[in-house]
């Protein structure tokens, strides 16, 4: 049980760091060409992380009540 | 009667209370400490605040609300009687009650309106009503008859037939189920009230900039519509849950009644395309309370944004309302033409494909708004191209008169009206579709005779073919045959006899929404009038059967319809709990003529199919 | 959402109430991608200079990190961790006091900045409110969850309501994943 938790704890630190590192990549996107393209990919791929990792999407699609 | 009544007064009362401290009192206080508080703001805080009282005390305080807070919870003493129907109940039946004879009294007063219009209309120069009169009640009756149209379906005859349609023993959410219809009330009570404060003159669509700067009734209206909104929203997601994922062992989605699969398409439009039409007036109450420039023009604010994030939902709401309708007359068709329905399959793509397609057609809405160019063809092309699953819907009904054969009661009468209705709807709407004649259709009587021949030649025929259909299994009791055909031949007669001339006054150059017109076009609206005089009263005939035959009617048997879909196999009216045991679907819904074939076999108890 | 008296729902149940969730949810993100084409529609891609940069940063990563704590809080309660739970219910609470205290400060400047009745300040003061309100919403959910943990309501096998008001949160937090570049970065 312990080490599960831990283990999980982990997996959304790691997800934490790469929202932190996405938003930073934001900053510099927002004056790239086609800014506006870039942002949304981005803002998309966080959407998607917090999602999956943290909603937990999946469970939607996995076995009833798992 | 005070007994009955008690939950309701308390949510008056409860509702009174919230208004006066949302609103005036709360407006008073920071007027009293120098701010400023406009008006407007008051009664839109007070309208949310009083609903929330009213919430609370009609039932949800006492038997919900108090969980959340570690307090036991207080139900009301189980009664069989009446006066369930004034109770925050969880009984899917109940609440389908609840919706139907709700939203039937707001579809007699939006017919009233409708005939105090005629009435005006009768003859060129004001009769009856001022300028802005007719205009208050021309918009009153917009919205009273969209509120019905959405709601009437999936609320009344969605609550109460699609749980025992899938064999379910009730909705997935049934507190949820509860709140939605009780938000319905105030609604109502908004709509009405606001002519108290100037009423609103904007029509159902309330554009900006009008909507922002009007009489404050608007505000009234916009909260109003937005908490209407959430109570779609809540049903249409509830709706959903329940039929993924409460059918009956063997229910699979191919073996769903057809009216089943309509609900779910229908659902799915009103769970997402609601926010945009909440959006869009919240944006117009943010106009008008907060300063906002989104649509108010002296400040630079873009009317024609409006248009688009309006007609985003308003147009998949005619979807929200037809869908159900499709679902219904199919049902029936298949059901008297004794023959399963042709081409089922298609059929549920040609739903799911109005759901795909509707999300991209708005802007045939605003061919002559002034929006960008380049969106007319597009737009022309997706709003064609729902002709085709539409035809789907269509050309199946067809198929399945050719190969069945018809026993013309009641509802099979309505529902062959609405494929007449609704050809005549679709065939119109092409001209509506297409810019080059959209330019001069637009804002005539020919759309008013377009939509009233799609929404109440198609919806609300099927209603009435639906509501006939399932009168015997809601009552319990046989509605008189030879009323209900008097009633179906004076309506459909009627209805053709109003809105047909429509077209004709439309290309004539009849403007739609105004109270006065060129006398050229006097003979044509006093043809209408009539006509729909003659309509209006054409629904006491049916107010008496039905009124009637609840009270004395004979007993109409478990199955008087000889059908073979669930509702049909348990009681009438069915028992709370639905089915004894949980039925076991082995086949299709419609076994009509086919050897051997069963849709369920019913549990040890439940087997009392007619 | 939460029902203290309540028997722990069943798979079926469980199943139905996170469904029913997740609908809820894709509703309410059309809700805010309706007032984030408001913003395009009206105005393209422009923006005032005077937007204040890292305040706006800030209580993004308060934001950003009130998903963490409350992914640990969901984490751990489902592990049986109770103390774990409610202290990273509490540290979420705690930013999400913070996200809305750095929104009333940037209301304060930009009243003066471009004030709701300019073009900017009606998208920035309407996508700010309606998120605000719903932040507020979710922080007293949370509240509502810490005291009853507090009172030792859940655990491993029955948490939906900390999944719930959790996930909801998480929603929040993705509504400004979309709404910081929106108000902040394009343009």
């Amino acid at each position: 049980m312990k080490e599960v938790l831990a283990e999980k704890l982990r997996v959304g630190s790691t997800v934490f760091v790469a929202l932190c590192a996405l938003t930073a990549v934001e900053w510099f996107a927002a004056r790239w060409p086609g800014a506006l393209l870039w942002l949304a990919v981005i803002a998309a791929a966080k959407a998607a992380l917090i999602a999956e990792y943290f909603m937990h999407s999946s469970q939607l699609l996995g076995e009833e009540g798992s | 009667m005070v007994r009955a009544l008690a939950p309701v007064l308390k949510g008056l009362a409860y509702g009174a209370v919230g208004y006066g401290v949302g609103g005036p009192l709360l407006a008073g206080l920071v007027r009293a400490l120098g701010g400023s508080f406009p008006f407007d703001l008051e009664l839109a805080t007070g309208a949310v605040v009083g609903t929330l009282g009213w919430l609370a005390g009609v039932g949800v305080w006492d038997t919900w609300a108090r969980g959340w807070f570690g307090l036991p919870l207080r139900p009301w003493p189980e009664d069989k009687s009446v006066v369930r129907y004034f109770r925050f109940t969880t009984d899917h039946k109940v609440i389908g009650i609840q919706y139907l004879v709700t939203f039937l009294g707001l579809f007699f007063l939006g017919g009233a309106l409708a005939i105090l219009m005629r009435w005006e209309l009768m003859r060129p120069g004001m009769q009856l009503l001022t300028l802005n009169g007719y205009n208050q009640v021309m918009s009153l009756h917009g919205i009273v008859m969209i509120a019905v149209a959405v709601a009437i379906f999936l609320g009344g005859l969605g609550n109460y037939c699609v749980p025992l349609m899938i064999g379910a023993p009730d909705m997935a959410f049934p507190r949820v189920n509860a709140l939605s219809y009780w938000l319905t009330p105030p609604v109502a009570v908004m709509l009405l009230a606001s002519l108290l404060v100037g009423g609103w003159d904007s029509g159902w669509t309330a554009y900006p900039p009008l909507s922002a700067v009007n009489a404050p009734g608007q505000v009234l209206m916009i909260v109003a519509v937005v908490i209407f909104g959430v109570s779609s929203i809540l049903g249409g997601i509830n709706f959903l849950v329940t039929i993924a994922r409460m059918r009956a062992p063997g229910m699979t989605w191919g073996r769903m009644p057809i009216f089943v699969w309509s609900v779910f398409a229908a659902s799915l439009l009103s769970f997402i395309f609601t926010q945009y039409l909440a959006a869009s007036l919240l944006m117009v109450l943010l106009d008008r309370v907060a300063g906002m420039s989104y649509f108010h023009f002296a400040r630079g604010g873009t009317p024609v944004v409006y248009q688009q994030l309006f007609w985003f939902y308003s147009h998949p709401a005619v979807y929200i309302m037809i869908l159900p309708a499709f679902g219904a007359a199919l049902e029936v068709i298949t059901h008297f033409a004794r023959t399963p329905l042709y081409a089922y399959r298609w059929v549920v793509g040609g739903f799911l494909g109005i759901v795909g397609l509707s999300g991209i057609v708005w802007a045939h809405h605003n061919f002559t708004s002034g929006m960008p160019d380049w969106m007319h063809a597009p737009m022309l092309a997706t709003t064609e191209a729902i002709s085709v699953p539409t035809g789907l819907v269509f050309l199946s009904a067809l198929g399945t008169l050719v190969r069945g054969r018809l026993w013309l009661r009641t509802p099979m009468l309505f529902a062959l009206a609405w494929v007449w209705n609704f050809l005549i709807g679709g065939v119109t709407g092409i001209f509506n579709a297409d810019v080059a004649t959209d330019l001069h259709l637009h804002d005539t009587y020919f759309v008013v005779g377009h939509f009233h021949y799609t929404i109440m030649g198609g919806e609300i025929f099927a209603l009435f073919a639906a509501l006939y259909y399932w009168y015997p299994k809601i009552t319990g009791r046989m509605y008189d045959e030879r009323l209900g055909r008097v009633h179906f031949w004076w309506t459909f007669l009627a209805f053709n006899a109003t809105f047909f001339p429509m077209f004709w006054a439309g290309l004539h150059g009849m403007n739609r929404r105004i109270a006065d017109y060129p006398a050229a076009l006097g003979a044509v609206n006093l043809w209408t009038s009539v006509a729909a005089f003659v309509l209006g009263a054409g629904f006491l005939v049916f107010l008496y059967n039905f009124v009637t035959s609840w009270v004395r009617g004979p007993a109409a048997g478990a199955n008087p319809w000889h059908a073979s879909t669930l509702e049909w196999q348990t009681s009438s009216p069915p028992p709370v709990e639905n089915f004894p045991a949980p039925p076991a679907v082995v086949g299709g819904p419609y076994v009509y003529g086919i050897p051997r074939a069963r849709h369920a076999a019913l549990g040890a108890a439940g087997g009392r199919a007619g | 959402m939460h029902r203290p008296e309540a028997a722990r729902l069943s798979p079926h149940e469980l199943y139905n109430a996170r469904l029913g969730l997740w609908l809820f949810i894709v509703s309410e993100a059309a809700l805010f991608s309706a007032f984030i084409a408001a913003r395009y529609l009206n105005l393209g891609t422009q923006r005032p200079a005077e937007l204040n940069q890292p305040l706006g940063l800030a209580i993004t990563a308060a934001l950003l990190l009130s998903s963490l704590t409350a992914y640990r809080a969901e984490t751990c309660i489902a592990h049986g961790d109770r103390a774990g739970f409610l202290r990273n219910t509490l540290w979420t609470l705690l930013l999400a006091v913070v996200f809305l205290v750095g929104v009333v400060a940037e209301w304060v400047e930009a009243f003066h900045l471009f004030p709701p009745g300019t073009r900017y300040g009606t998208s920035f003061f309407s996508l700010t409110g309606l998120h605000g309100l719903h932040v507020l919403s979710g922080a007293v959910l949370l509240l509502g969850v810490y005291l009853h943990g507090r009172r030792g309501r859940y655990g491993p096998e029955d948490y939906w309501p900390v999944e719930g008001v959790v996930k909801y949160w998480h929603f929040v937090d993705v509504a400004w994943v979309f709404i910081y570049p929106t108000l902040y970065l394009v343009g």
